[in-house]
């Protein structure tokens, strides 16, 4: 007898098998498939990173060759996807985006001069002559401020001055000297400035209305401004220069005027690096404010966390939203505390991208950067003594990854043992580093700041 | 008959052989995709970096997922290894065991579990769970069985202990002598582990023999030294060796107690050269030996007026200069001065037996006819020696007198310098008197090469017998000058003069004396003699 299999059907028993089936890999799929697509998308966002990277790194290798490049990077927009299981793949863009501003601030503290990061300990020895032992000169003189500050003129006999001498280099070598005296003339005025070059004696400042003040209170004189002829002078010079300011006083009746000179000079070394040392930063300031864009490259991640990577002002920065951000790849940024003499030291390069160009979508992006200018300026903020100059300079970033920057700073002054001599600050659109001397943590007298600026034009297509 | 067409066709066996397929692939689906999620359990899509310096040792996380707080940093400190879990709990027990500033994820940044931009402070300035002074060698940060982060090397497992390592920090005096007290003062460090719980004690041992046990101040921190000074022990000439030993009795569990003990040989001379005070050189060596000389004190000498009587008298540099109105030192020995020496207002004498021995230093007599007398048995050693005399100045010496190098000067008008003794060493030094210079070799010879000599009047360089002299490049100023040479055969009597400068002005003159035929000969070494001669009207007599 056979069997009933009347109630058997193994078209039933197919379906049911594959409905199990069907069941088991969609739930797979759900629990599964994200990983996958996750390990794909952490590795295409640390191939964007790497590429950036290297463009940032070549970018420096180009500025330190002087040669315009360009050098490129070409950015994978789509990620690949999981064969079979992913329909959609993961896309992002890249683009310009954004501005990035960097700006520099400096003490107003009385000063001391520095040759190659050494303090001279006496101001009338500011400046002269400059030739250190590693050999580097003063090449060319771009400008040169002197300030007074004086009490107690009120005689025709009385008067306070500076006196410049400079030596250049020429065979028999020549010899310029200039007086900056401030004295008394009855002519209505309480003061008159008077520069002298040779036999030629000027009035710096016209007598009525004179902005440089009354006995007893400060002015600055910028001796090379074209208004004196000196500045012609200079420039027939043959460099190294050997540049020597003195500060006199001789008065009369009734009481010998004070005075206390204070000098600040942006020149060129013999490796075209330009110096600046004094009391603020002369004016017109030799480091402007540095003004760039951004390049932004966007994911748009189904399963890793979608974070841009900003390429900006030297660095590539992490941004996951909100404060959420970090550096990924480091400028070239060292921050430094020299325990000997007390002084901080900070280098920087800081790159300034102009350009355009979006790209989104599947295809590859390609951006290609050119090398347009550098300029290294080194800005050494008084030696204070008293250990009491905050800030002595800051450095002011403003960025929409002020955050990431923020994170960096606190990172590299912990690393370097500033303690209260670096704090980092944010507000709302902005991080801010700034320089102090005195507080917790080490013995800081000042700080000395060598910016290297790169210049650079970027196209995204 | 007739055949149905699916004769060949059984519906179970179809079924059996989908029902196969099915399992196949849903079991070879299944083990791929359990195996896969089962690992993919604990992977961490996290950019997480350690930043590290002299100043700071930093976990950032800068990038990719964020992690739930939670897991465990274990530090190592002092080269032993500590958990902190990161919960408030854990980082609050961590502090408290260890006497730390509290801290909480909030002041760590992680409130709100690690994300992109925190930072884990271990050791800094700052909000970190460890000060920058701290030695903290190495950290990991595991979460999960993971480990996710990883600097510097794991420390040991256990219970810290300290280790106390020994070392001789100074001994007093450095250079010992027989006779001496000395005094050993050990320094004791404890490099690991936790502070010691009792204050550590040192055994000192010389030659096997226990001086002592002494404990330390307090117990000791880590990375803290207490220094431990030992009992004194009188020294005794020859090699030694010093044993130190810390925590002899192993009072203190240590991580090494096989780094607790030291040997250090050293030597102990038999005579001090320069001991505190001046003495009677018994033995004559010139070395003060306890037991053998007599050690006197300084004050005796410092007035001024000393006799050792047979003995030999020494005054060592530690003495210091000595001012006095009137010097006379006496000894039946060698006089040795290694001090400055002023007389105020009377001679300054030296009579010796024996030799006179002079380190170099100053001898003064002041105040007008105030003379000084160095007489000498023996020899007088005086390389280098500077004398300044307002009155006469006469050496006297049985031996060889050598003041080479040496600047001697009389200084009163009217006054004389003369130096006497069996060969003269004159070599480089100067002389300058006011009236006259003697110098004699009674029984060698006379070298004074380099010698500036100037008097205004007659300056006499006299050899007695048995050598000749030797004044080459010399610069020789005196209204006389006379060389006077014995009358002998033998070229050695001769006078050299080569490259010497002999008349410093038209009027002076000079008067070689030559008994015998010596000086004659020797070509080649009048030649300046020759220069000077036709130059200032010099003559020779003979």
């Amino acid at each position: 007898m056979r069997p009933d299999e009347s109630g058997v059907s193994a078209v039933v028993g197919a379906v049911l098998l594959l409905a199990l089936f069907a069941s088991a890999t969609t739930i797979y799929t759900v629990t599964t498939l994200p990983e996958w697509k996750a390990d794909k998308e952490q590795v295409h966002q640390a191939q964007v990173r790497a590429e950036l990277g290297s463009l940032k790194s070549d970018l420096e290798a180009l500025a330190a060759r002087r040669e315009a490049g360009p050098v490129s990077a070409t950015i994978p927009l789509e990620v690949p996807t999981v064969p079979l299981l992913q329909s959609t793949p993961a896309q992002g863009s890249l683009g310009i985006s954004g501005s990035f501003l960097a700006g520099f601030s400096f003490t107003s503290n009385p000063f001391l001069f520095f040759q190659d990061d050494v303090a001279i300990a006496n101001p009338d020895e500011a400046l002269g002559p400059l030739c250190a032992a590693n050999g580097k000169c003063v090449q060319a003189l771009r400008s040169l401020e002197v300030g007074l500050v004086t009490t107690g003129i009120d005689a025709a006999a009385d008067e306070a001055r500076i006196t410049l001498t400079i030596v250049d280099s020429a065979p028999t070598p020549n010899t310029v000297t200039a007086t900056l005296a401030h004295r008394y003339v009855n002519t209505g005025c309480a003061a008159d400035v008077r520069l002298a070059v040779g036999t030629v004696t000027r009035h710096v400042a016209p007598c009525a209305g004179s902005a440089l003040g009354a006995s007893g209170t400060p002015f600055r004189v910028n001796l090379l401004d074209d208004d004196y002829p000196l500045a012609s002078t200079v420039a027939r010079l043959a460099p190294p220069l050997s540049i020597q300011l003195a500060s006199s006083a001789t008065g009369g009746n009734p009481t010998v005027p004070t005075v206390a000179g204070t000098y600040a000079a942006a020149f060129s070394d013999s490796s075209g690096i330009l110096r600046v040392v004094g009391q603020g930063v002369p004016t017109p300031s030799p480091l402007q404010p540095v003004a760039g864009q951004r390049i932004v490259y966007s994911p748009r991640y189904q399963a890793y966390p979608s974070q841009d990577l900003v390429l900006e002002g030297g660095a590539l920065l992490v941004d996951a939203g909100g404060a959420a951000q970090a550096m990924a790849v480091d400028p070239s940024l060292r921050i430094a505390i020299d325990s000997a003499s007390g002084r901080g030291s900070i280098s920087w390069t800081l790159v300034q991208f102009t350009g355009d160009g979006t790209v989104s979508g599947s295809r590859d992006a390609k951006v290609e950067v050119r090398f347009l200018g550098m300029q290294d300026v080194v800005l050494s903020t008084s030696d204070d003594a008293t250990q009491n100059c905050s800030p002595c300079a800051g450095i002011r970033l403003t960025t929409g990854t002020k955050g990431g920057w923020a994170n960096h700073l606190n990172l590299a002054t912990l690393a370097a043992g500033t303690g209260a001599s670096a704090t980092i600050a944010q507000d709302g659109t902005s991080t801010t580093l700034q320089l102090n001397s005195g507080g917790a943590g080490p013995v800081t007298r000042g700080w000395t700041l060598h910016i290297r600026l790169i210049q650079a034009a970027v196209e995204v297509r | 008959m007739s055949h149905s067409h699916d004769d060949g066709v059984s519906s179970v066996v179809g079924t059996i052989l989908m029902l196969a397929i099915t399992v196949s692939v849903f079991g070879g689906f299944a083990v791929f995709a359990l195996g896969y999620v089962s690992e993919k359990d604990d992977k961490v899509r996290s950019d997480l970096t350690v930043v590290s310096s002299t100043n700071s040792l930093l976990f950032a996380h800068k990038g990719g997922e964020s992690l739930s707080a939670g897991g465990t940093i274990y530090v190592n400190v002092a080269g032993y290894e500590r958990a902190i879990p990161l919960t408030d709990a854990g980082l609050a027990a961590h502090a408290s065991q260890y006497g730390l500033t509290p801290r909480t994820l909030a002041s760590l940044g992680l409130d709100n579990g690690w994300t992109v931009g925190d930072v884990v402070c271990i050791r800094g300035n700052g909000a970190c769970i460890y000060p920058a002074t701290e030695d903290v060698r190495g950290a990991f940060y595991v979460t999960a069985n993971t480990l996710l982060l990883q600097q510097g090397d794991r420390g040991l497992q256990g219970i810290p202990r300290p280790d106390l390592v020994v070392t001789l920090q100074a001994q007093a005096p450095p250079t010992a002598y027989a006779g001496n007290s000395v005094v050993f003062t050990a320094r004791v460090s404890n490099t690991a582990g936790i502070a010691t719980s009792l204050a550590p004690s040192v055994r000192f041992q010389v030659d096997g023999t226990t001086l002592g046990t002494v404990a330390a101040a307090g117990t000791i921190a880590v990375g803290a030294h207490r220094d431990v000074t030992g009992p004194a022990w009188t020294a005794t000439a020859g090699t030694h060796t010093l044993v130190l030993a810390v925590d002899p009795g192993n009072a203190i569990a240590e991580g090494d107690e096989g780094n607790n003990q030291i040997s250090i040989p050293f030597n102990v001379g038999t005579g001090n050269p320069n001991p505190p005070h001046p003495f009677v050189d018994t033995n004559g060596d010139g070395l003060f030996t306890p037991g053998t000389d007599t050690a006197i004190p300084a004050a005796d000498v410092t007035d001024g007026v000393y006799n050792a009587g047979g003995q030999g008298l020494v005054i060592p540099a530690s003495v210091g200069p000595i001012t006095a109105s009137t010097i006379t030192y006496t000894a039946g020995g060698d006089i040795t001065v290694a001090v400055d020496l002023t007389a105020t207002t009377n001679p300054l004498t030296l009579n010796a037996g024996g030799d006179i021995i002079l380190d170099a230093n100053t001898l003064s007599a002041l105040n007008n006819n105030n003379d000084m007398n160095l007489n000498a048995g023996g020899s007088i050693q005086g390389a280098g020696v500077s004398m300044s005399v307002d009155g006469h100045l006469t050496v006297t010496a049985n031996g060889p007198v050598d003041f080479s190098g040496g600047n001697i000067a009389v200084t009163f008008a009217n006054r004389d310098l003369a130096i006497t003794g069996a060969s003269v060493d004159l070599d480089g030094a100067t002389l300058a008197s006011a009236r006259d210079i003697t110098v004699t070799a009674s029984n060698g010879a006379l070298s004074a090469v380099g010698l500036v000599l100037d008097a205004p009047g007659t300056a006499r360089l006299r050899v007695a017998n048995g050598g000749g002299i030797d004044v080459s490049g010399a610069d020789l100023a005196a209204g006389t000058l006379q060389a006077c040479l014995p009358t002998a055969t033998t070229p050695t009597h001769k006078l050299t003069l080569s490259a010497a400068t002999l008349l410093d002005d038209a009027n002076d003159r000079i008067a070689v004396r030559i008994a015998g035929t010596a000086c004659t000969q020797s070509a080649g070494t009048y030649t300046n003699y020759v220069d000077a001669y036709a130059t200032h009207a010099a003559r020779v007599e003979s």
